[in-house]
């Protein structure tokens, strides 16, 4: 399956990101409010499949992903990009209301959640912690 | 950490280090004094061999002297007496310089043979040995033969040895002819022979002092070494002591440091407020816990208890569930700690403790999980508890409170927006209403038909109330009716019912009341202000601004035109309060008239002349007879048309003086009239009456029966009407005042509602 992911980094040494949420307002607003250098928006989905079909064709470092969306959810999302690239970085954007479903995406290989809605700040802060946090671990 | 950097393990070494340089200097010293000892052995052997020497000496110089009177060869006797000559020389002069041979020829220094002592006695034999040697000079110098040329010696004719050579000298007694020289030696040998008996006993005992001598200085080491041998004995087991010392006191040193370490995490622990114990990876509970979890989780034993078992009985299922996925999660290496803060289920989760009394006490408790790593792996998590409960309660409070701030704000704004009259007309819709759910409530009731009537009944005055605060948009009197209609909902879904089921409603009803009374208050509020604008404006300008209030008020906010009219207008309050209440009416009537297509003209005569302390029931009762005399009263224009009549039905209201007595109260319309077989059947529907009953009614009874609660013709229920509300609650307000309701109607033609009230003085005394 992964047969055609090209998986070079970039050439700026930038880590890629993909957004990946229903709304074209929240998709816009993290590729807006990016605060992040070493971050660089490769590709945005607004489904599970269409996030899914990208990250085979150039799978991302970091992805952040909403849960409810259409034609494929956030948790069988998730489950499908931690299996094509084990070290993915997952952050989990998505409203407080199930606490229940946001750990069943974290149980499938997320790494963290944001709550809905968010800052820029809160978003920057949880962005900096998830590549901060895969730093340690290795 | 480097290799040199010993740590706490320094002392070890040295003293290690310290008790091995020492062992090696007394190894060193002990093969030193060893070495002394063999020196010696060596020495005292020299010396008793050097003792011997003299007498070998003297044997030699005896040899020759036999030999000479034998008349035999002498040359090898003399060699041997220059051979142990020599040796002995040497050894003389070896011992001047302190030094003997060994066995192997090697030279030994003895420092015995080094003191004075030992120097004054050589010096002695050396002396003697002087004299010796010069008497020894002319023999050893002597060579050739001793014997006369004509006897020679007649050299080997004894091959048979010792014996065949004694035999001759034997049998030549003096008969050895001597030569000069031989009698020279002869002499010479006589000399030494002397000399070395006189002295040889002189040698022999200097030989034995200096062996004595170097004996005793044997001892002397011998006992040095022993010395030796004892300190360093004594040294080691000092080093011994001294580390064992050490080892002891850094010991104890250690365990107090870890006890008083001890004492202080368990003071830590005893004290804090926070619950605070570690999870191992089985999920049990680590055995180092805060007291503060007896009081938060009202239990002692935590021994051998996993935290699903420390929750289950507290929380729900679904959280505990949630809770454990939650803390397996944080197990994973997956998942950053602090970006899953926010969905910690246990993060200000409910829980319930039985209460002993017989219930269940809620508290909130808020967990907080943080990871706890030694060399780099997950050990355990660090679990602390809190009991936030009063946090809780205090920003819910805030919040209720907040809240209710707000709901007045909206309330306020939703008020201005409101036409006054609707929301007169409300506020007086939902006063009967709730009056007549009180009445329902008050009336008796055994069985479970009734109890499902007076359901009923409520529930249709409290659904009105609320569509009508919805309608007007006053959100806060809605949802108050709305939890109103939910506990009846509640109370219709039970199976049984009885009359303390009831009991929540009084409370429900209660609240109500109070909040329309808060909406009448912000209502008065808001008049008051108004007068307090136009008392302030009462020259130039300010007039008008005042008088623009007064027309919202009135609820003229689209005459603007006539506005500048007013302020002349004469007795202000009096006109005031009676435009109000006609105007009310007037409202009221068109409203309901073109709601249920109607057309109706109201004229109203005499409300000025309402007393202050009847306004208030003359409008409640007024705007209920208007409204039911509009629905029921007044037919469509077709009907109408029909009935050949005007397509405008005629509404009048007159309010008059009865002399001294009191007033009258006259509300009649020239509708359908009263249909009394409607009524009748009505009110068997209704339960009010058995079919048996409404039969024996006579067209006066009929008609009493609409003044009875719960009772409505209306087929539908609606804003205005159908509830069934209205004529009861006119009988509970004339009755209050102490008045009389008159009722007269003809079918096709008309109805009037005659309402005699005593005047306000008499009502008092009554």
């Amino acid at each position: 399956m992964a047969a055609n992911a090209k998986a070079e980094p970039l050439t700026n040494g930038k880590l890629k990101l993909m957004i990946c949420d229903d709304s074209n307002i929240i998709r816009r607003k993290i590729e807006r409010e990016l605060k992040i250098d070493r971050l660089q928006v490769i590709a945005t989905a607004a489904n599970g499949k269409l996030a899914v079909e990208a990250f085979r064709k150039e799978p991302a470092d970091v992805v952040t992903m909403d849960i409810t969306m259409p034609e494929m959810d956030g948790i069988e999302c998730v489950e499908n990009l931690v299996k094509i690239k084990p070290d993915v970085l997952i952050l989990i954007i998505s409203a407080l209301s199930d606490k229940a479903t946001a750990i069943e995406a974290l149980k499938k290989g997320a790494n963290g959640f944001l709550c809905k809605p968010f800052t820029d700040r809160q978003l920057t802060e949880a962005l900096e912690e998830l590549l901060r946090g895969a730093g340690n671990d290795d | 950490m480097g290799i040199l950097d010993l740590g706490r393990y320094k002392g070890i070494v040295w003293a290690i280090t310290g008790f091995l340089v020492a062992f090696i200097a007394i190894l060193a010293l002990n093969h030193g004094i060893a070495g002394l000892f063999a020196d010696d052995v060596a020495g005292v052997k020299f010396l008793s061999q050097m003792r011997t020497q003299p007498a070998e000496i003297q044997a030699n110089a005896r040899t020759i002297t036999e030999r000479l009177q034998a008349g035999e060869k002498v040359d090898d006797a003399i060699e041997a007496l220059r051979s142990s000559a020599t040796a002995y020389d040497h050894a003389f002069i070896g011992l001047a310089g302190g030094m003997v041979s060994d066995n192997s020829g090697a030279t030994i220094g003895v420092s015995a043979l080094n003191d004075a002592e030992a120097k004054a006695m050589l010096a002695d034999g050396e002396k003697v040995w002087k004299e010796y040697k010069a008497k020894l000079d002319p023999i050893l110098r002597f060579s050739g033969s001793p014997y006369a040329a004509e006897a020679p010696a007649p050299a080997a004719p004894a091959p048979t040895g010792k014996n065949a050579a004694a035999a001759p000298a034997a049998e030549k007694p003096a008969g050895v002819q001597l030569s000069p020289r031989g009698r020279r030696l002869q002499t010479a040998l006589v000399e030494l022979n002397t000399f070395a008996a006189a002295s040889q006993a002189q040698l022999s005992q200097i030989s034995t002092k200096l062996a004595g001598q170097v004996e005793e200085s044997s001892k002397g080491n011998a006992a040095l070494l022993r010395g030796v041998q004892i300190g360093g004995l004594l040294a080691a087991l000092a080093l011994l002591g001294a580390l064992f010392f050490y080892f002891a006191r850094n010991l104890r040193k250690e365990e107090m440091v870890s006890s008083r370490a001890r004492k202080e995490t368990a003071d830590i622990l005893r004290t804090v407020n926070e619950g605070l114990f570690l999870l191992d990876k089985d999920l049990k509970l680590g055995s180092e816990r805060s007291m503060a979890l007896n009081t938060i989780f009202r239990k002692e034993d935590f021994m051998n208890l996993t935290f699903d078992s420390l929750l289950k009985d507290i929380v729900p299922e679904k959280t505990l569930k949630t809770a454990m996925d939650y803390v397996a999660l944080l197990w994973g290496e997956r998942v950053n700690e602090k970006l899953v803060k926010t969905i910690n289920p246990l993060n200000e989760v409910e829980v319930h403790f039985d209460n002993p009394a017989g219930g269940f006490d809620t508290h909130y408790l808020e967990f907080d999980f943080n990871r706890v790593k030694s060399d780099g792996s997950l050990s355990h998590l660090l679990v602390t508890v809190n009991d936030v409960t009063k946090r809780v309660m205090l920003s819910r409070e805030l919040q209720e409170s907040q809240e209710k701030a707000q709901a007045q704000l909206d309330l306020l704004l939703r008020i201005l927006h409101v036409e006054p009259d609707s929301l007169t007309g409300f506020l007086t819709d939902a006063d009967v209403s709730l009056k007549m759910v009180n009445s329902i409530l008050k009336e008796p009731a055994r069985e479970e038909t009734a109890f499902r009537a007076k359901i009923d009944g409520i529930y249709r005055q409290v659904h009105a109330v609320k569509g009508e605060a919805a309608a007007l948009g006053l959100k806060t009197v809605e949802q108050r009716a709305h939890a109103f209609e939910e506990s009846l909902s509640d109370l219709k879904g039970r199976p049984t019912l009885s009359g303390s089921d009831f009991l929540p409603l009084v409370v429900k009803l209660d609240d109500l009341f109070n909040h329309l009374a808060q909406v009448r208050e912000m209502l008065g509020r808001l008049v008051d202000l108004h007068h307090a604008i136009a008392a302030r404006r009462t020259s130039g300008g300010g007039q008008v601004e005042a008088a623009k209030v007064d027309q919202w008020l009135a609820g003229k906010h689209d005459q603007t035109m006539q506005m500048k009219a007013l302020p002349t207008q004469q007795p202000q309050q009096e006109a005031e309060a009676a435009v109000g209440l006609e105007r009310t009416l007037e409202d009221l009537a068109a409203r309901v008239a073109s709601s249920h297509s109607k057309q109706v003209s109201l004229k109203c005569t005499g409300l000025t002349e309402v007393p202050e302390s009847y306004k208030r029931a003359v409008k409640d009762i007024t705007i209920q007879l208007v409204r039911n005399a509009v629905v029921h009263g007044i037919e469509t224009p077709d009907q109408r048309v029909k009935a050949q009549k005007s397509e405008t039905g005629f509404l009048g209201v007159e309010f008059t003086q009865r002399g001294e007595e009191g007033f009258e109260l006259v509300v009649q319309d020239d509708g359908r009239g009263l249909q009394l077989d409607r009524i009748k059947e009505v009110a068997v529907e209704r339960g009010l009456i058995t079919p048996a009953q409404a039969a024996l009614l006579d067209p006066r009874q009929t008609m009493a029966l609409i003044f009875r609660p719960g009772f409505s013709t209306a087929d539908r229920v609606t804003t205005d009407a159908g509830r069934g509300a209205g004529m009861d609650l006119v009988r509970i307000l004339v009755a209050e005042l102490g008045g009389r309701v008159g009722l007269a109607s003809a079918g096709g033609r008309f109805s009037k509602f005659k309402i005699w009230l005593p005047s306000p003085s008499r009502a008092v005394a009554a």
